[in-house]
């Protein structure tokens, strides 16, 4: 026997939202036990005054379109810049007073090897003859002016005694 | 030849929104915006602040920060939603707010609010709704929202989710465990 076709379209078009029926014996049977608990009515039993919700509207706009307050800083850039400059000027002033001499910089205080990169970099230009004034002894820079006042006699047993290439050791005038 | 143009109707919401973010129609619009969400706002920021004058407080503050924002609506969510997430916002900033201000925790307030509530002139309900909100009260703040949402404010998942940016089965399964909790406390208490 042949089967009889139906002449219509068995779906019925109608759909569920995605995830519809996941939970929804959880869901139905909570809110049987709810309601068997706290009965069918579901007020939280809170209430407002009468007539609060009328006019609430012009109350809302007035605040809504009332211009924000203007935030002033308190301290403004010149302020700022004024502060920091008098800030500067004590401490300029303070510091001739009580930074503790011996952390005062001097030539003597200056690394050799920081000198000697600062100079090989040709950061500061020094002619041969100014070179010539400065001779280094035992890490401290010395003005050769200072040299006059030495012996000669002193000086050739010192060279005698600290360089090894004689050809260095000059003859009296 | 008739070119077909798909030009997409706009609905009342979009409307209301351009209008809103227009200068000269802001005010009306703006008016019908507080008419027609203010009794739904009310009530969903009163359950979580319990207090009316605090609740009208939030209300305004919500309002004003719609009217300020407008402009950065962008219509990723609907505007229902937005307005939503907004008060829901304030409200736990009020109360965060509030806790911090009587050195107490969140925990603690939620207590003290629900022990104002036997005084509250505008709390009208019985002893098992006494009892609701002291149930609700026990709660994590996540599942009281939840639940107040779903059971009092009878908002759909679907809504919820988007107002809470949660998924539908994490919100469904925070309502069950909400539930579940409330029926035991009603019955051990």
């Amino acid at each position: 026997m042949k089967k009889e076709k139906i002449s219509y379209n068995q779906k019925s078009g109608f759909k569920t939202p995605a995830n519809y029926f996941e939970g929804l014996e959880e869901d139905l049977l909570d809110m049987v036990k709810l309601s068997e608990t706290l009965g069918e009515k579901k007020s939280a039993g809170f209430t407002a005054p009468i007539g609060y919700f009328d006019g609430l509207e012009d109350e809302i706009l007035k605040k809504a379109t009332k211009p924000e307050p203007r935030v002033r800083k308190l301290f403004t850039k010149e302020a700022f810049l004024y502060a920091a400059s008098i800030a500067a000027i004590v401490i300029a002033f303070a510091s001739t007073f009580y930074i503790n001499p011996e952390t005062q910089t001097s030539w003597d205080n200056v690394e050799l090897s920081v000198m000697e990169n600062y100079i090989d970099n040709n950061n500061i230009e020094f002619s041969t003859s100014e070179i010539s004034n400065y001779i280094f002894q035992q890490g401290y820079i010395i003005d050769d002016a200072d040299l006059n006042t030495v012996n000669s006699d002193a000086m050739k047993n010192y060279l005698d005694e600290n360089l090894e290439d004689p050809l260095y050791i000059l003859d009296e005038d | 030849m008739k070119i077909k143009t798909s030009i997409p109707l706009k609905t009342s919401e979009d409307l209301l929104i351009k209008r809103l973010q227009d200068k000269k129609t802001s005010s009306e619009a703006f008016k019908e915006l507080v008419s027609l969400y203010k009794e739904r706002l009310y009530w969903h920021i009163r359950n979580m602040v319990k207090d009316h004058e605090d609740a009208h407080d939030v209300l305004q503050n919500t309002f004003i920060k719609i009217f300020r924002n407008i402009n950065n609506f962008k219509g990723e969510s609907k505007l229902f939603s937005w307005m939503y997430r907004i008060a829901t916002n304030e409200s736990i900033s009020f109360l965060n707010k509030r806790a911090k201000c009587n050195h107490i925790t969140s925990e603690d307030l939620q207590q003290q609010l629900i022990s104002n509530l036997e005084s509250d002139v505008y709390f009208e309900g019985d002893e098992i709704q006494l009892k609701l909100q002291k149930a609700i009260a026990s709660l994590p703040a996540k599942q009281q929202q939840v639940f107040n949402m779903k059971y009092f404010e009878e908002l759909k998942y679907r809504e919820m989710a988007e107002i809470l940016e949660t998924s539908e089965g994490a919100l469904k399964a925070s309502y069950h465990h909400a539930a579940k909790k409330i029926e035991e406390y009603l019955k051990t208490n």
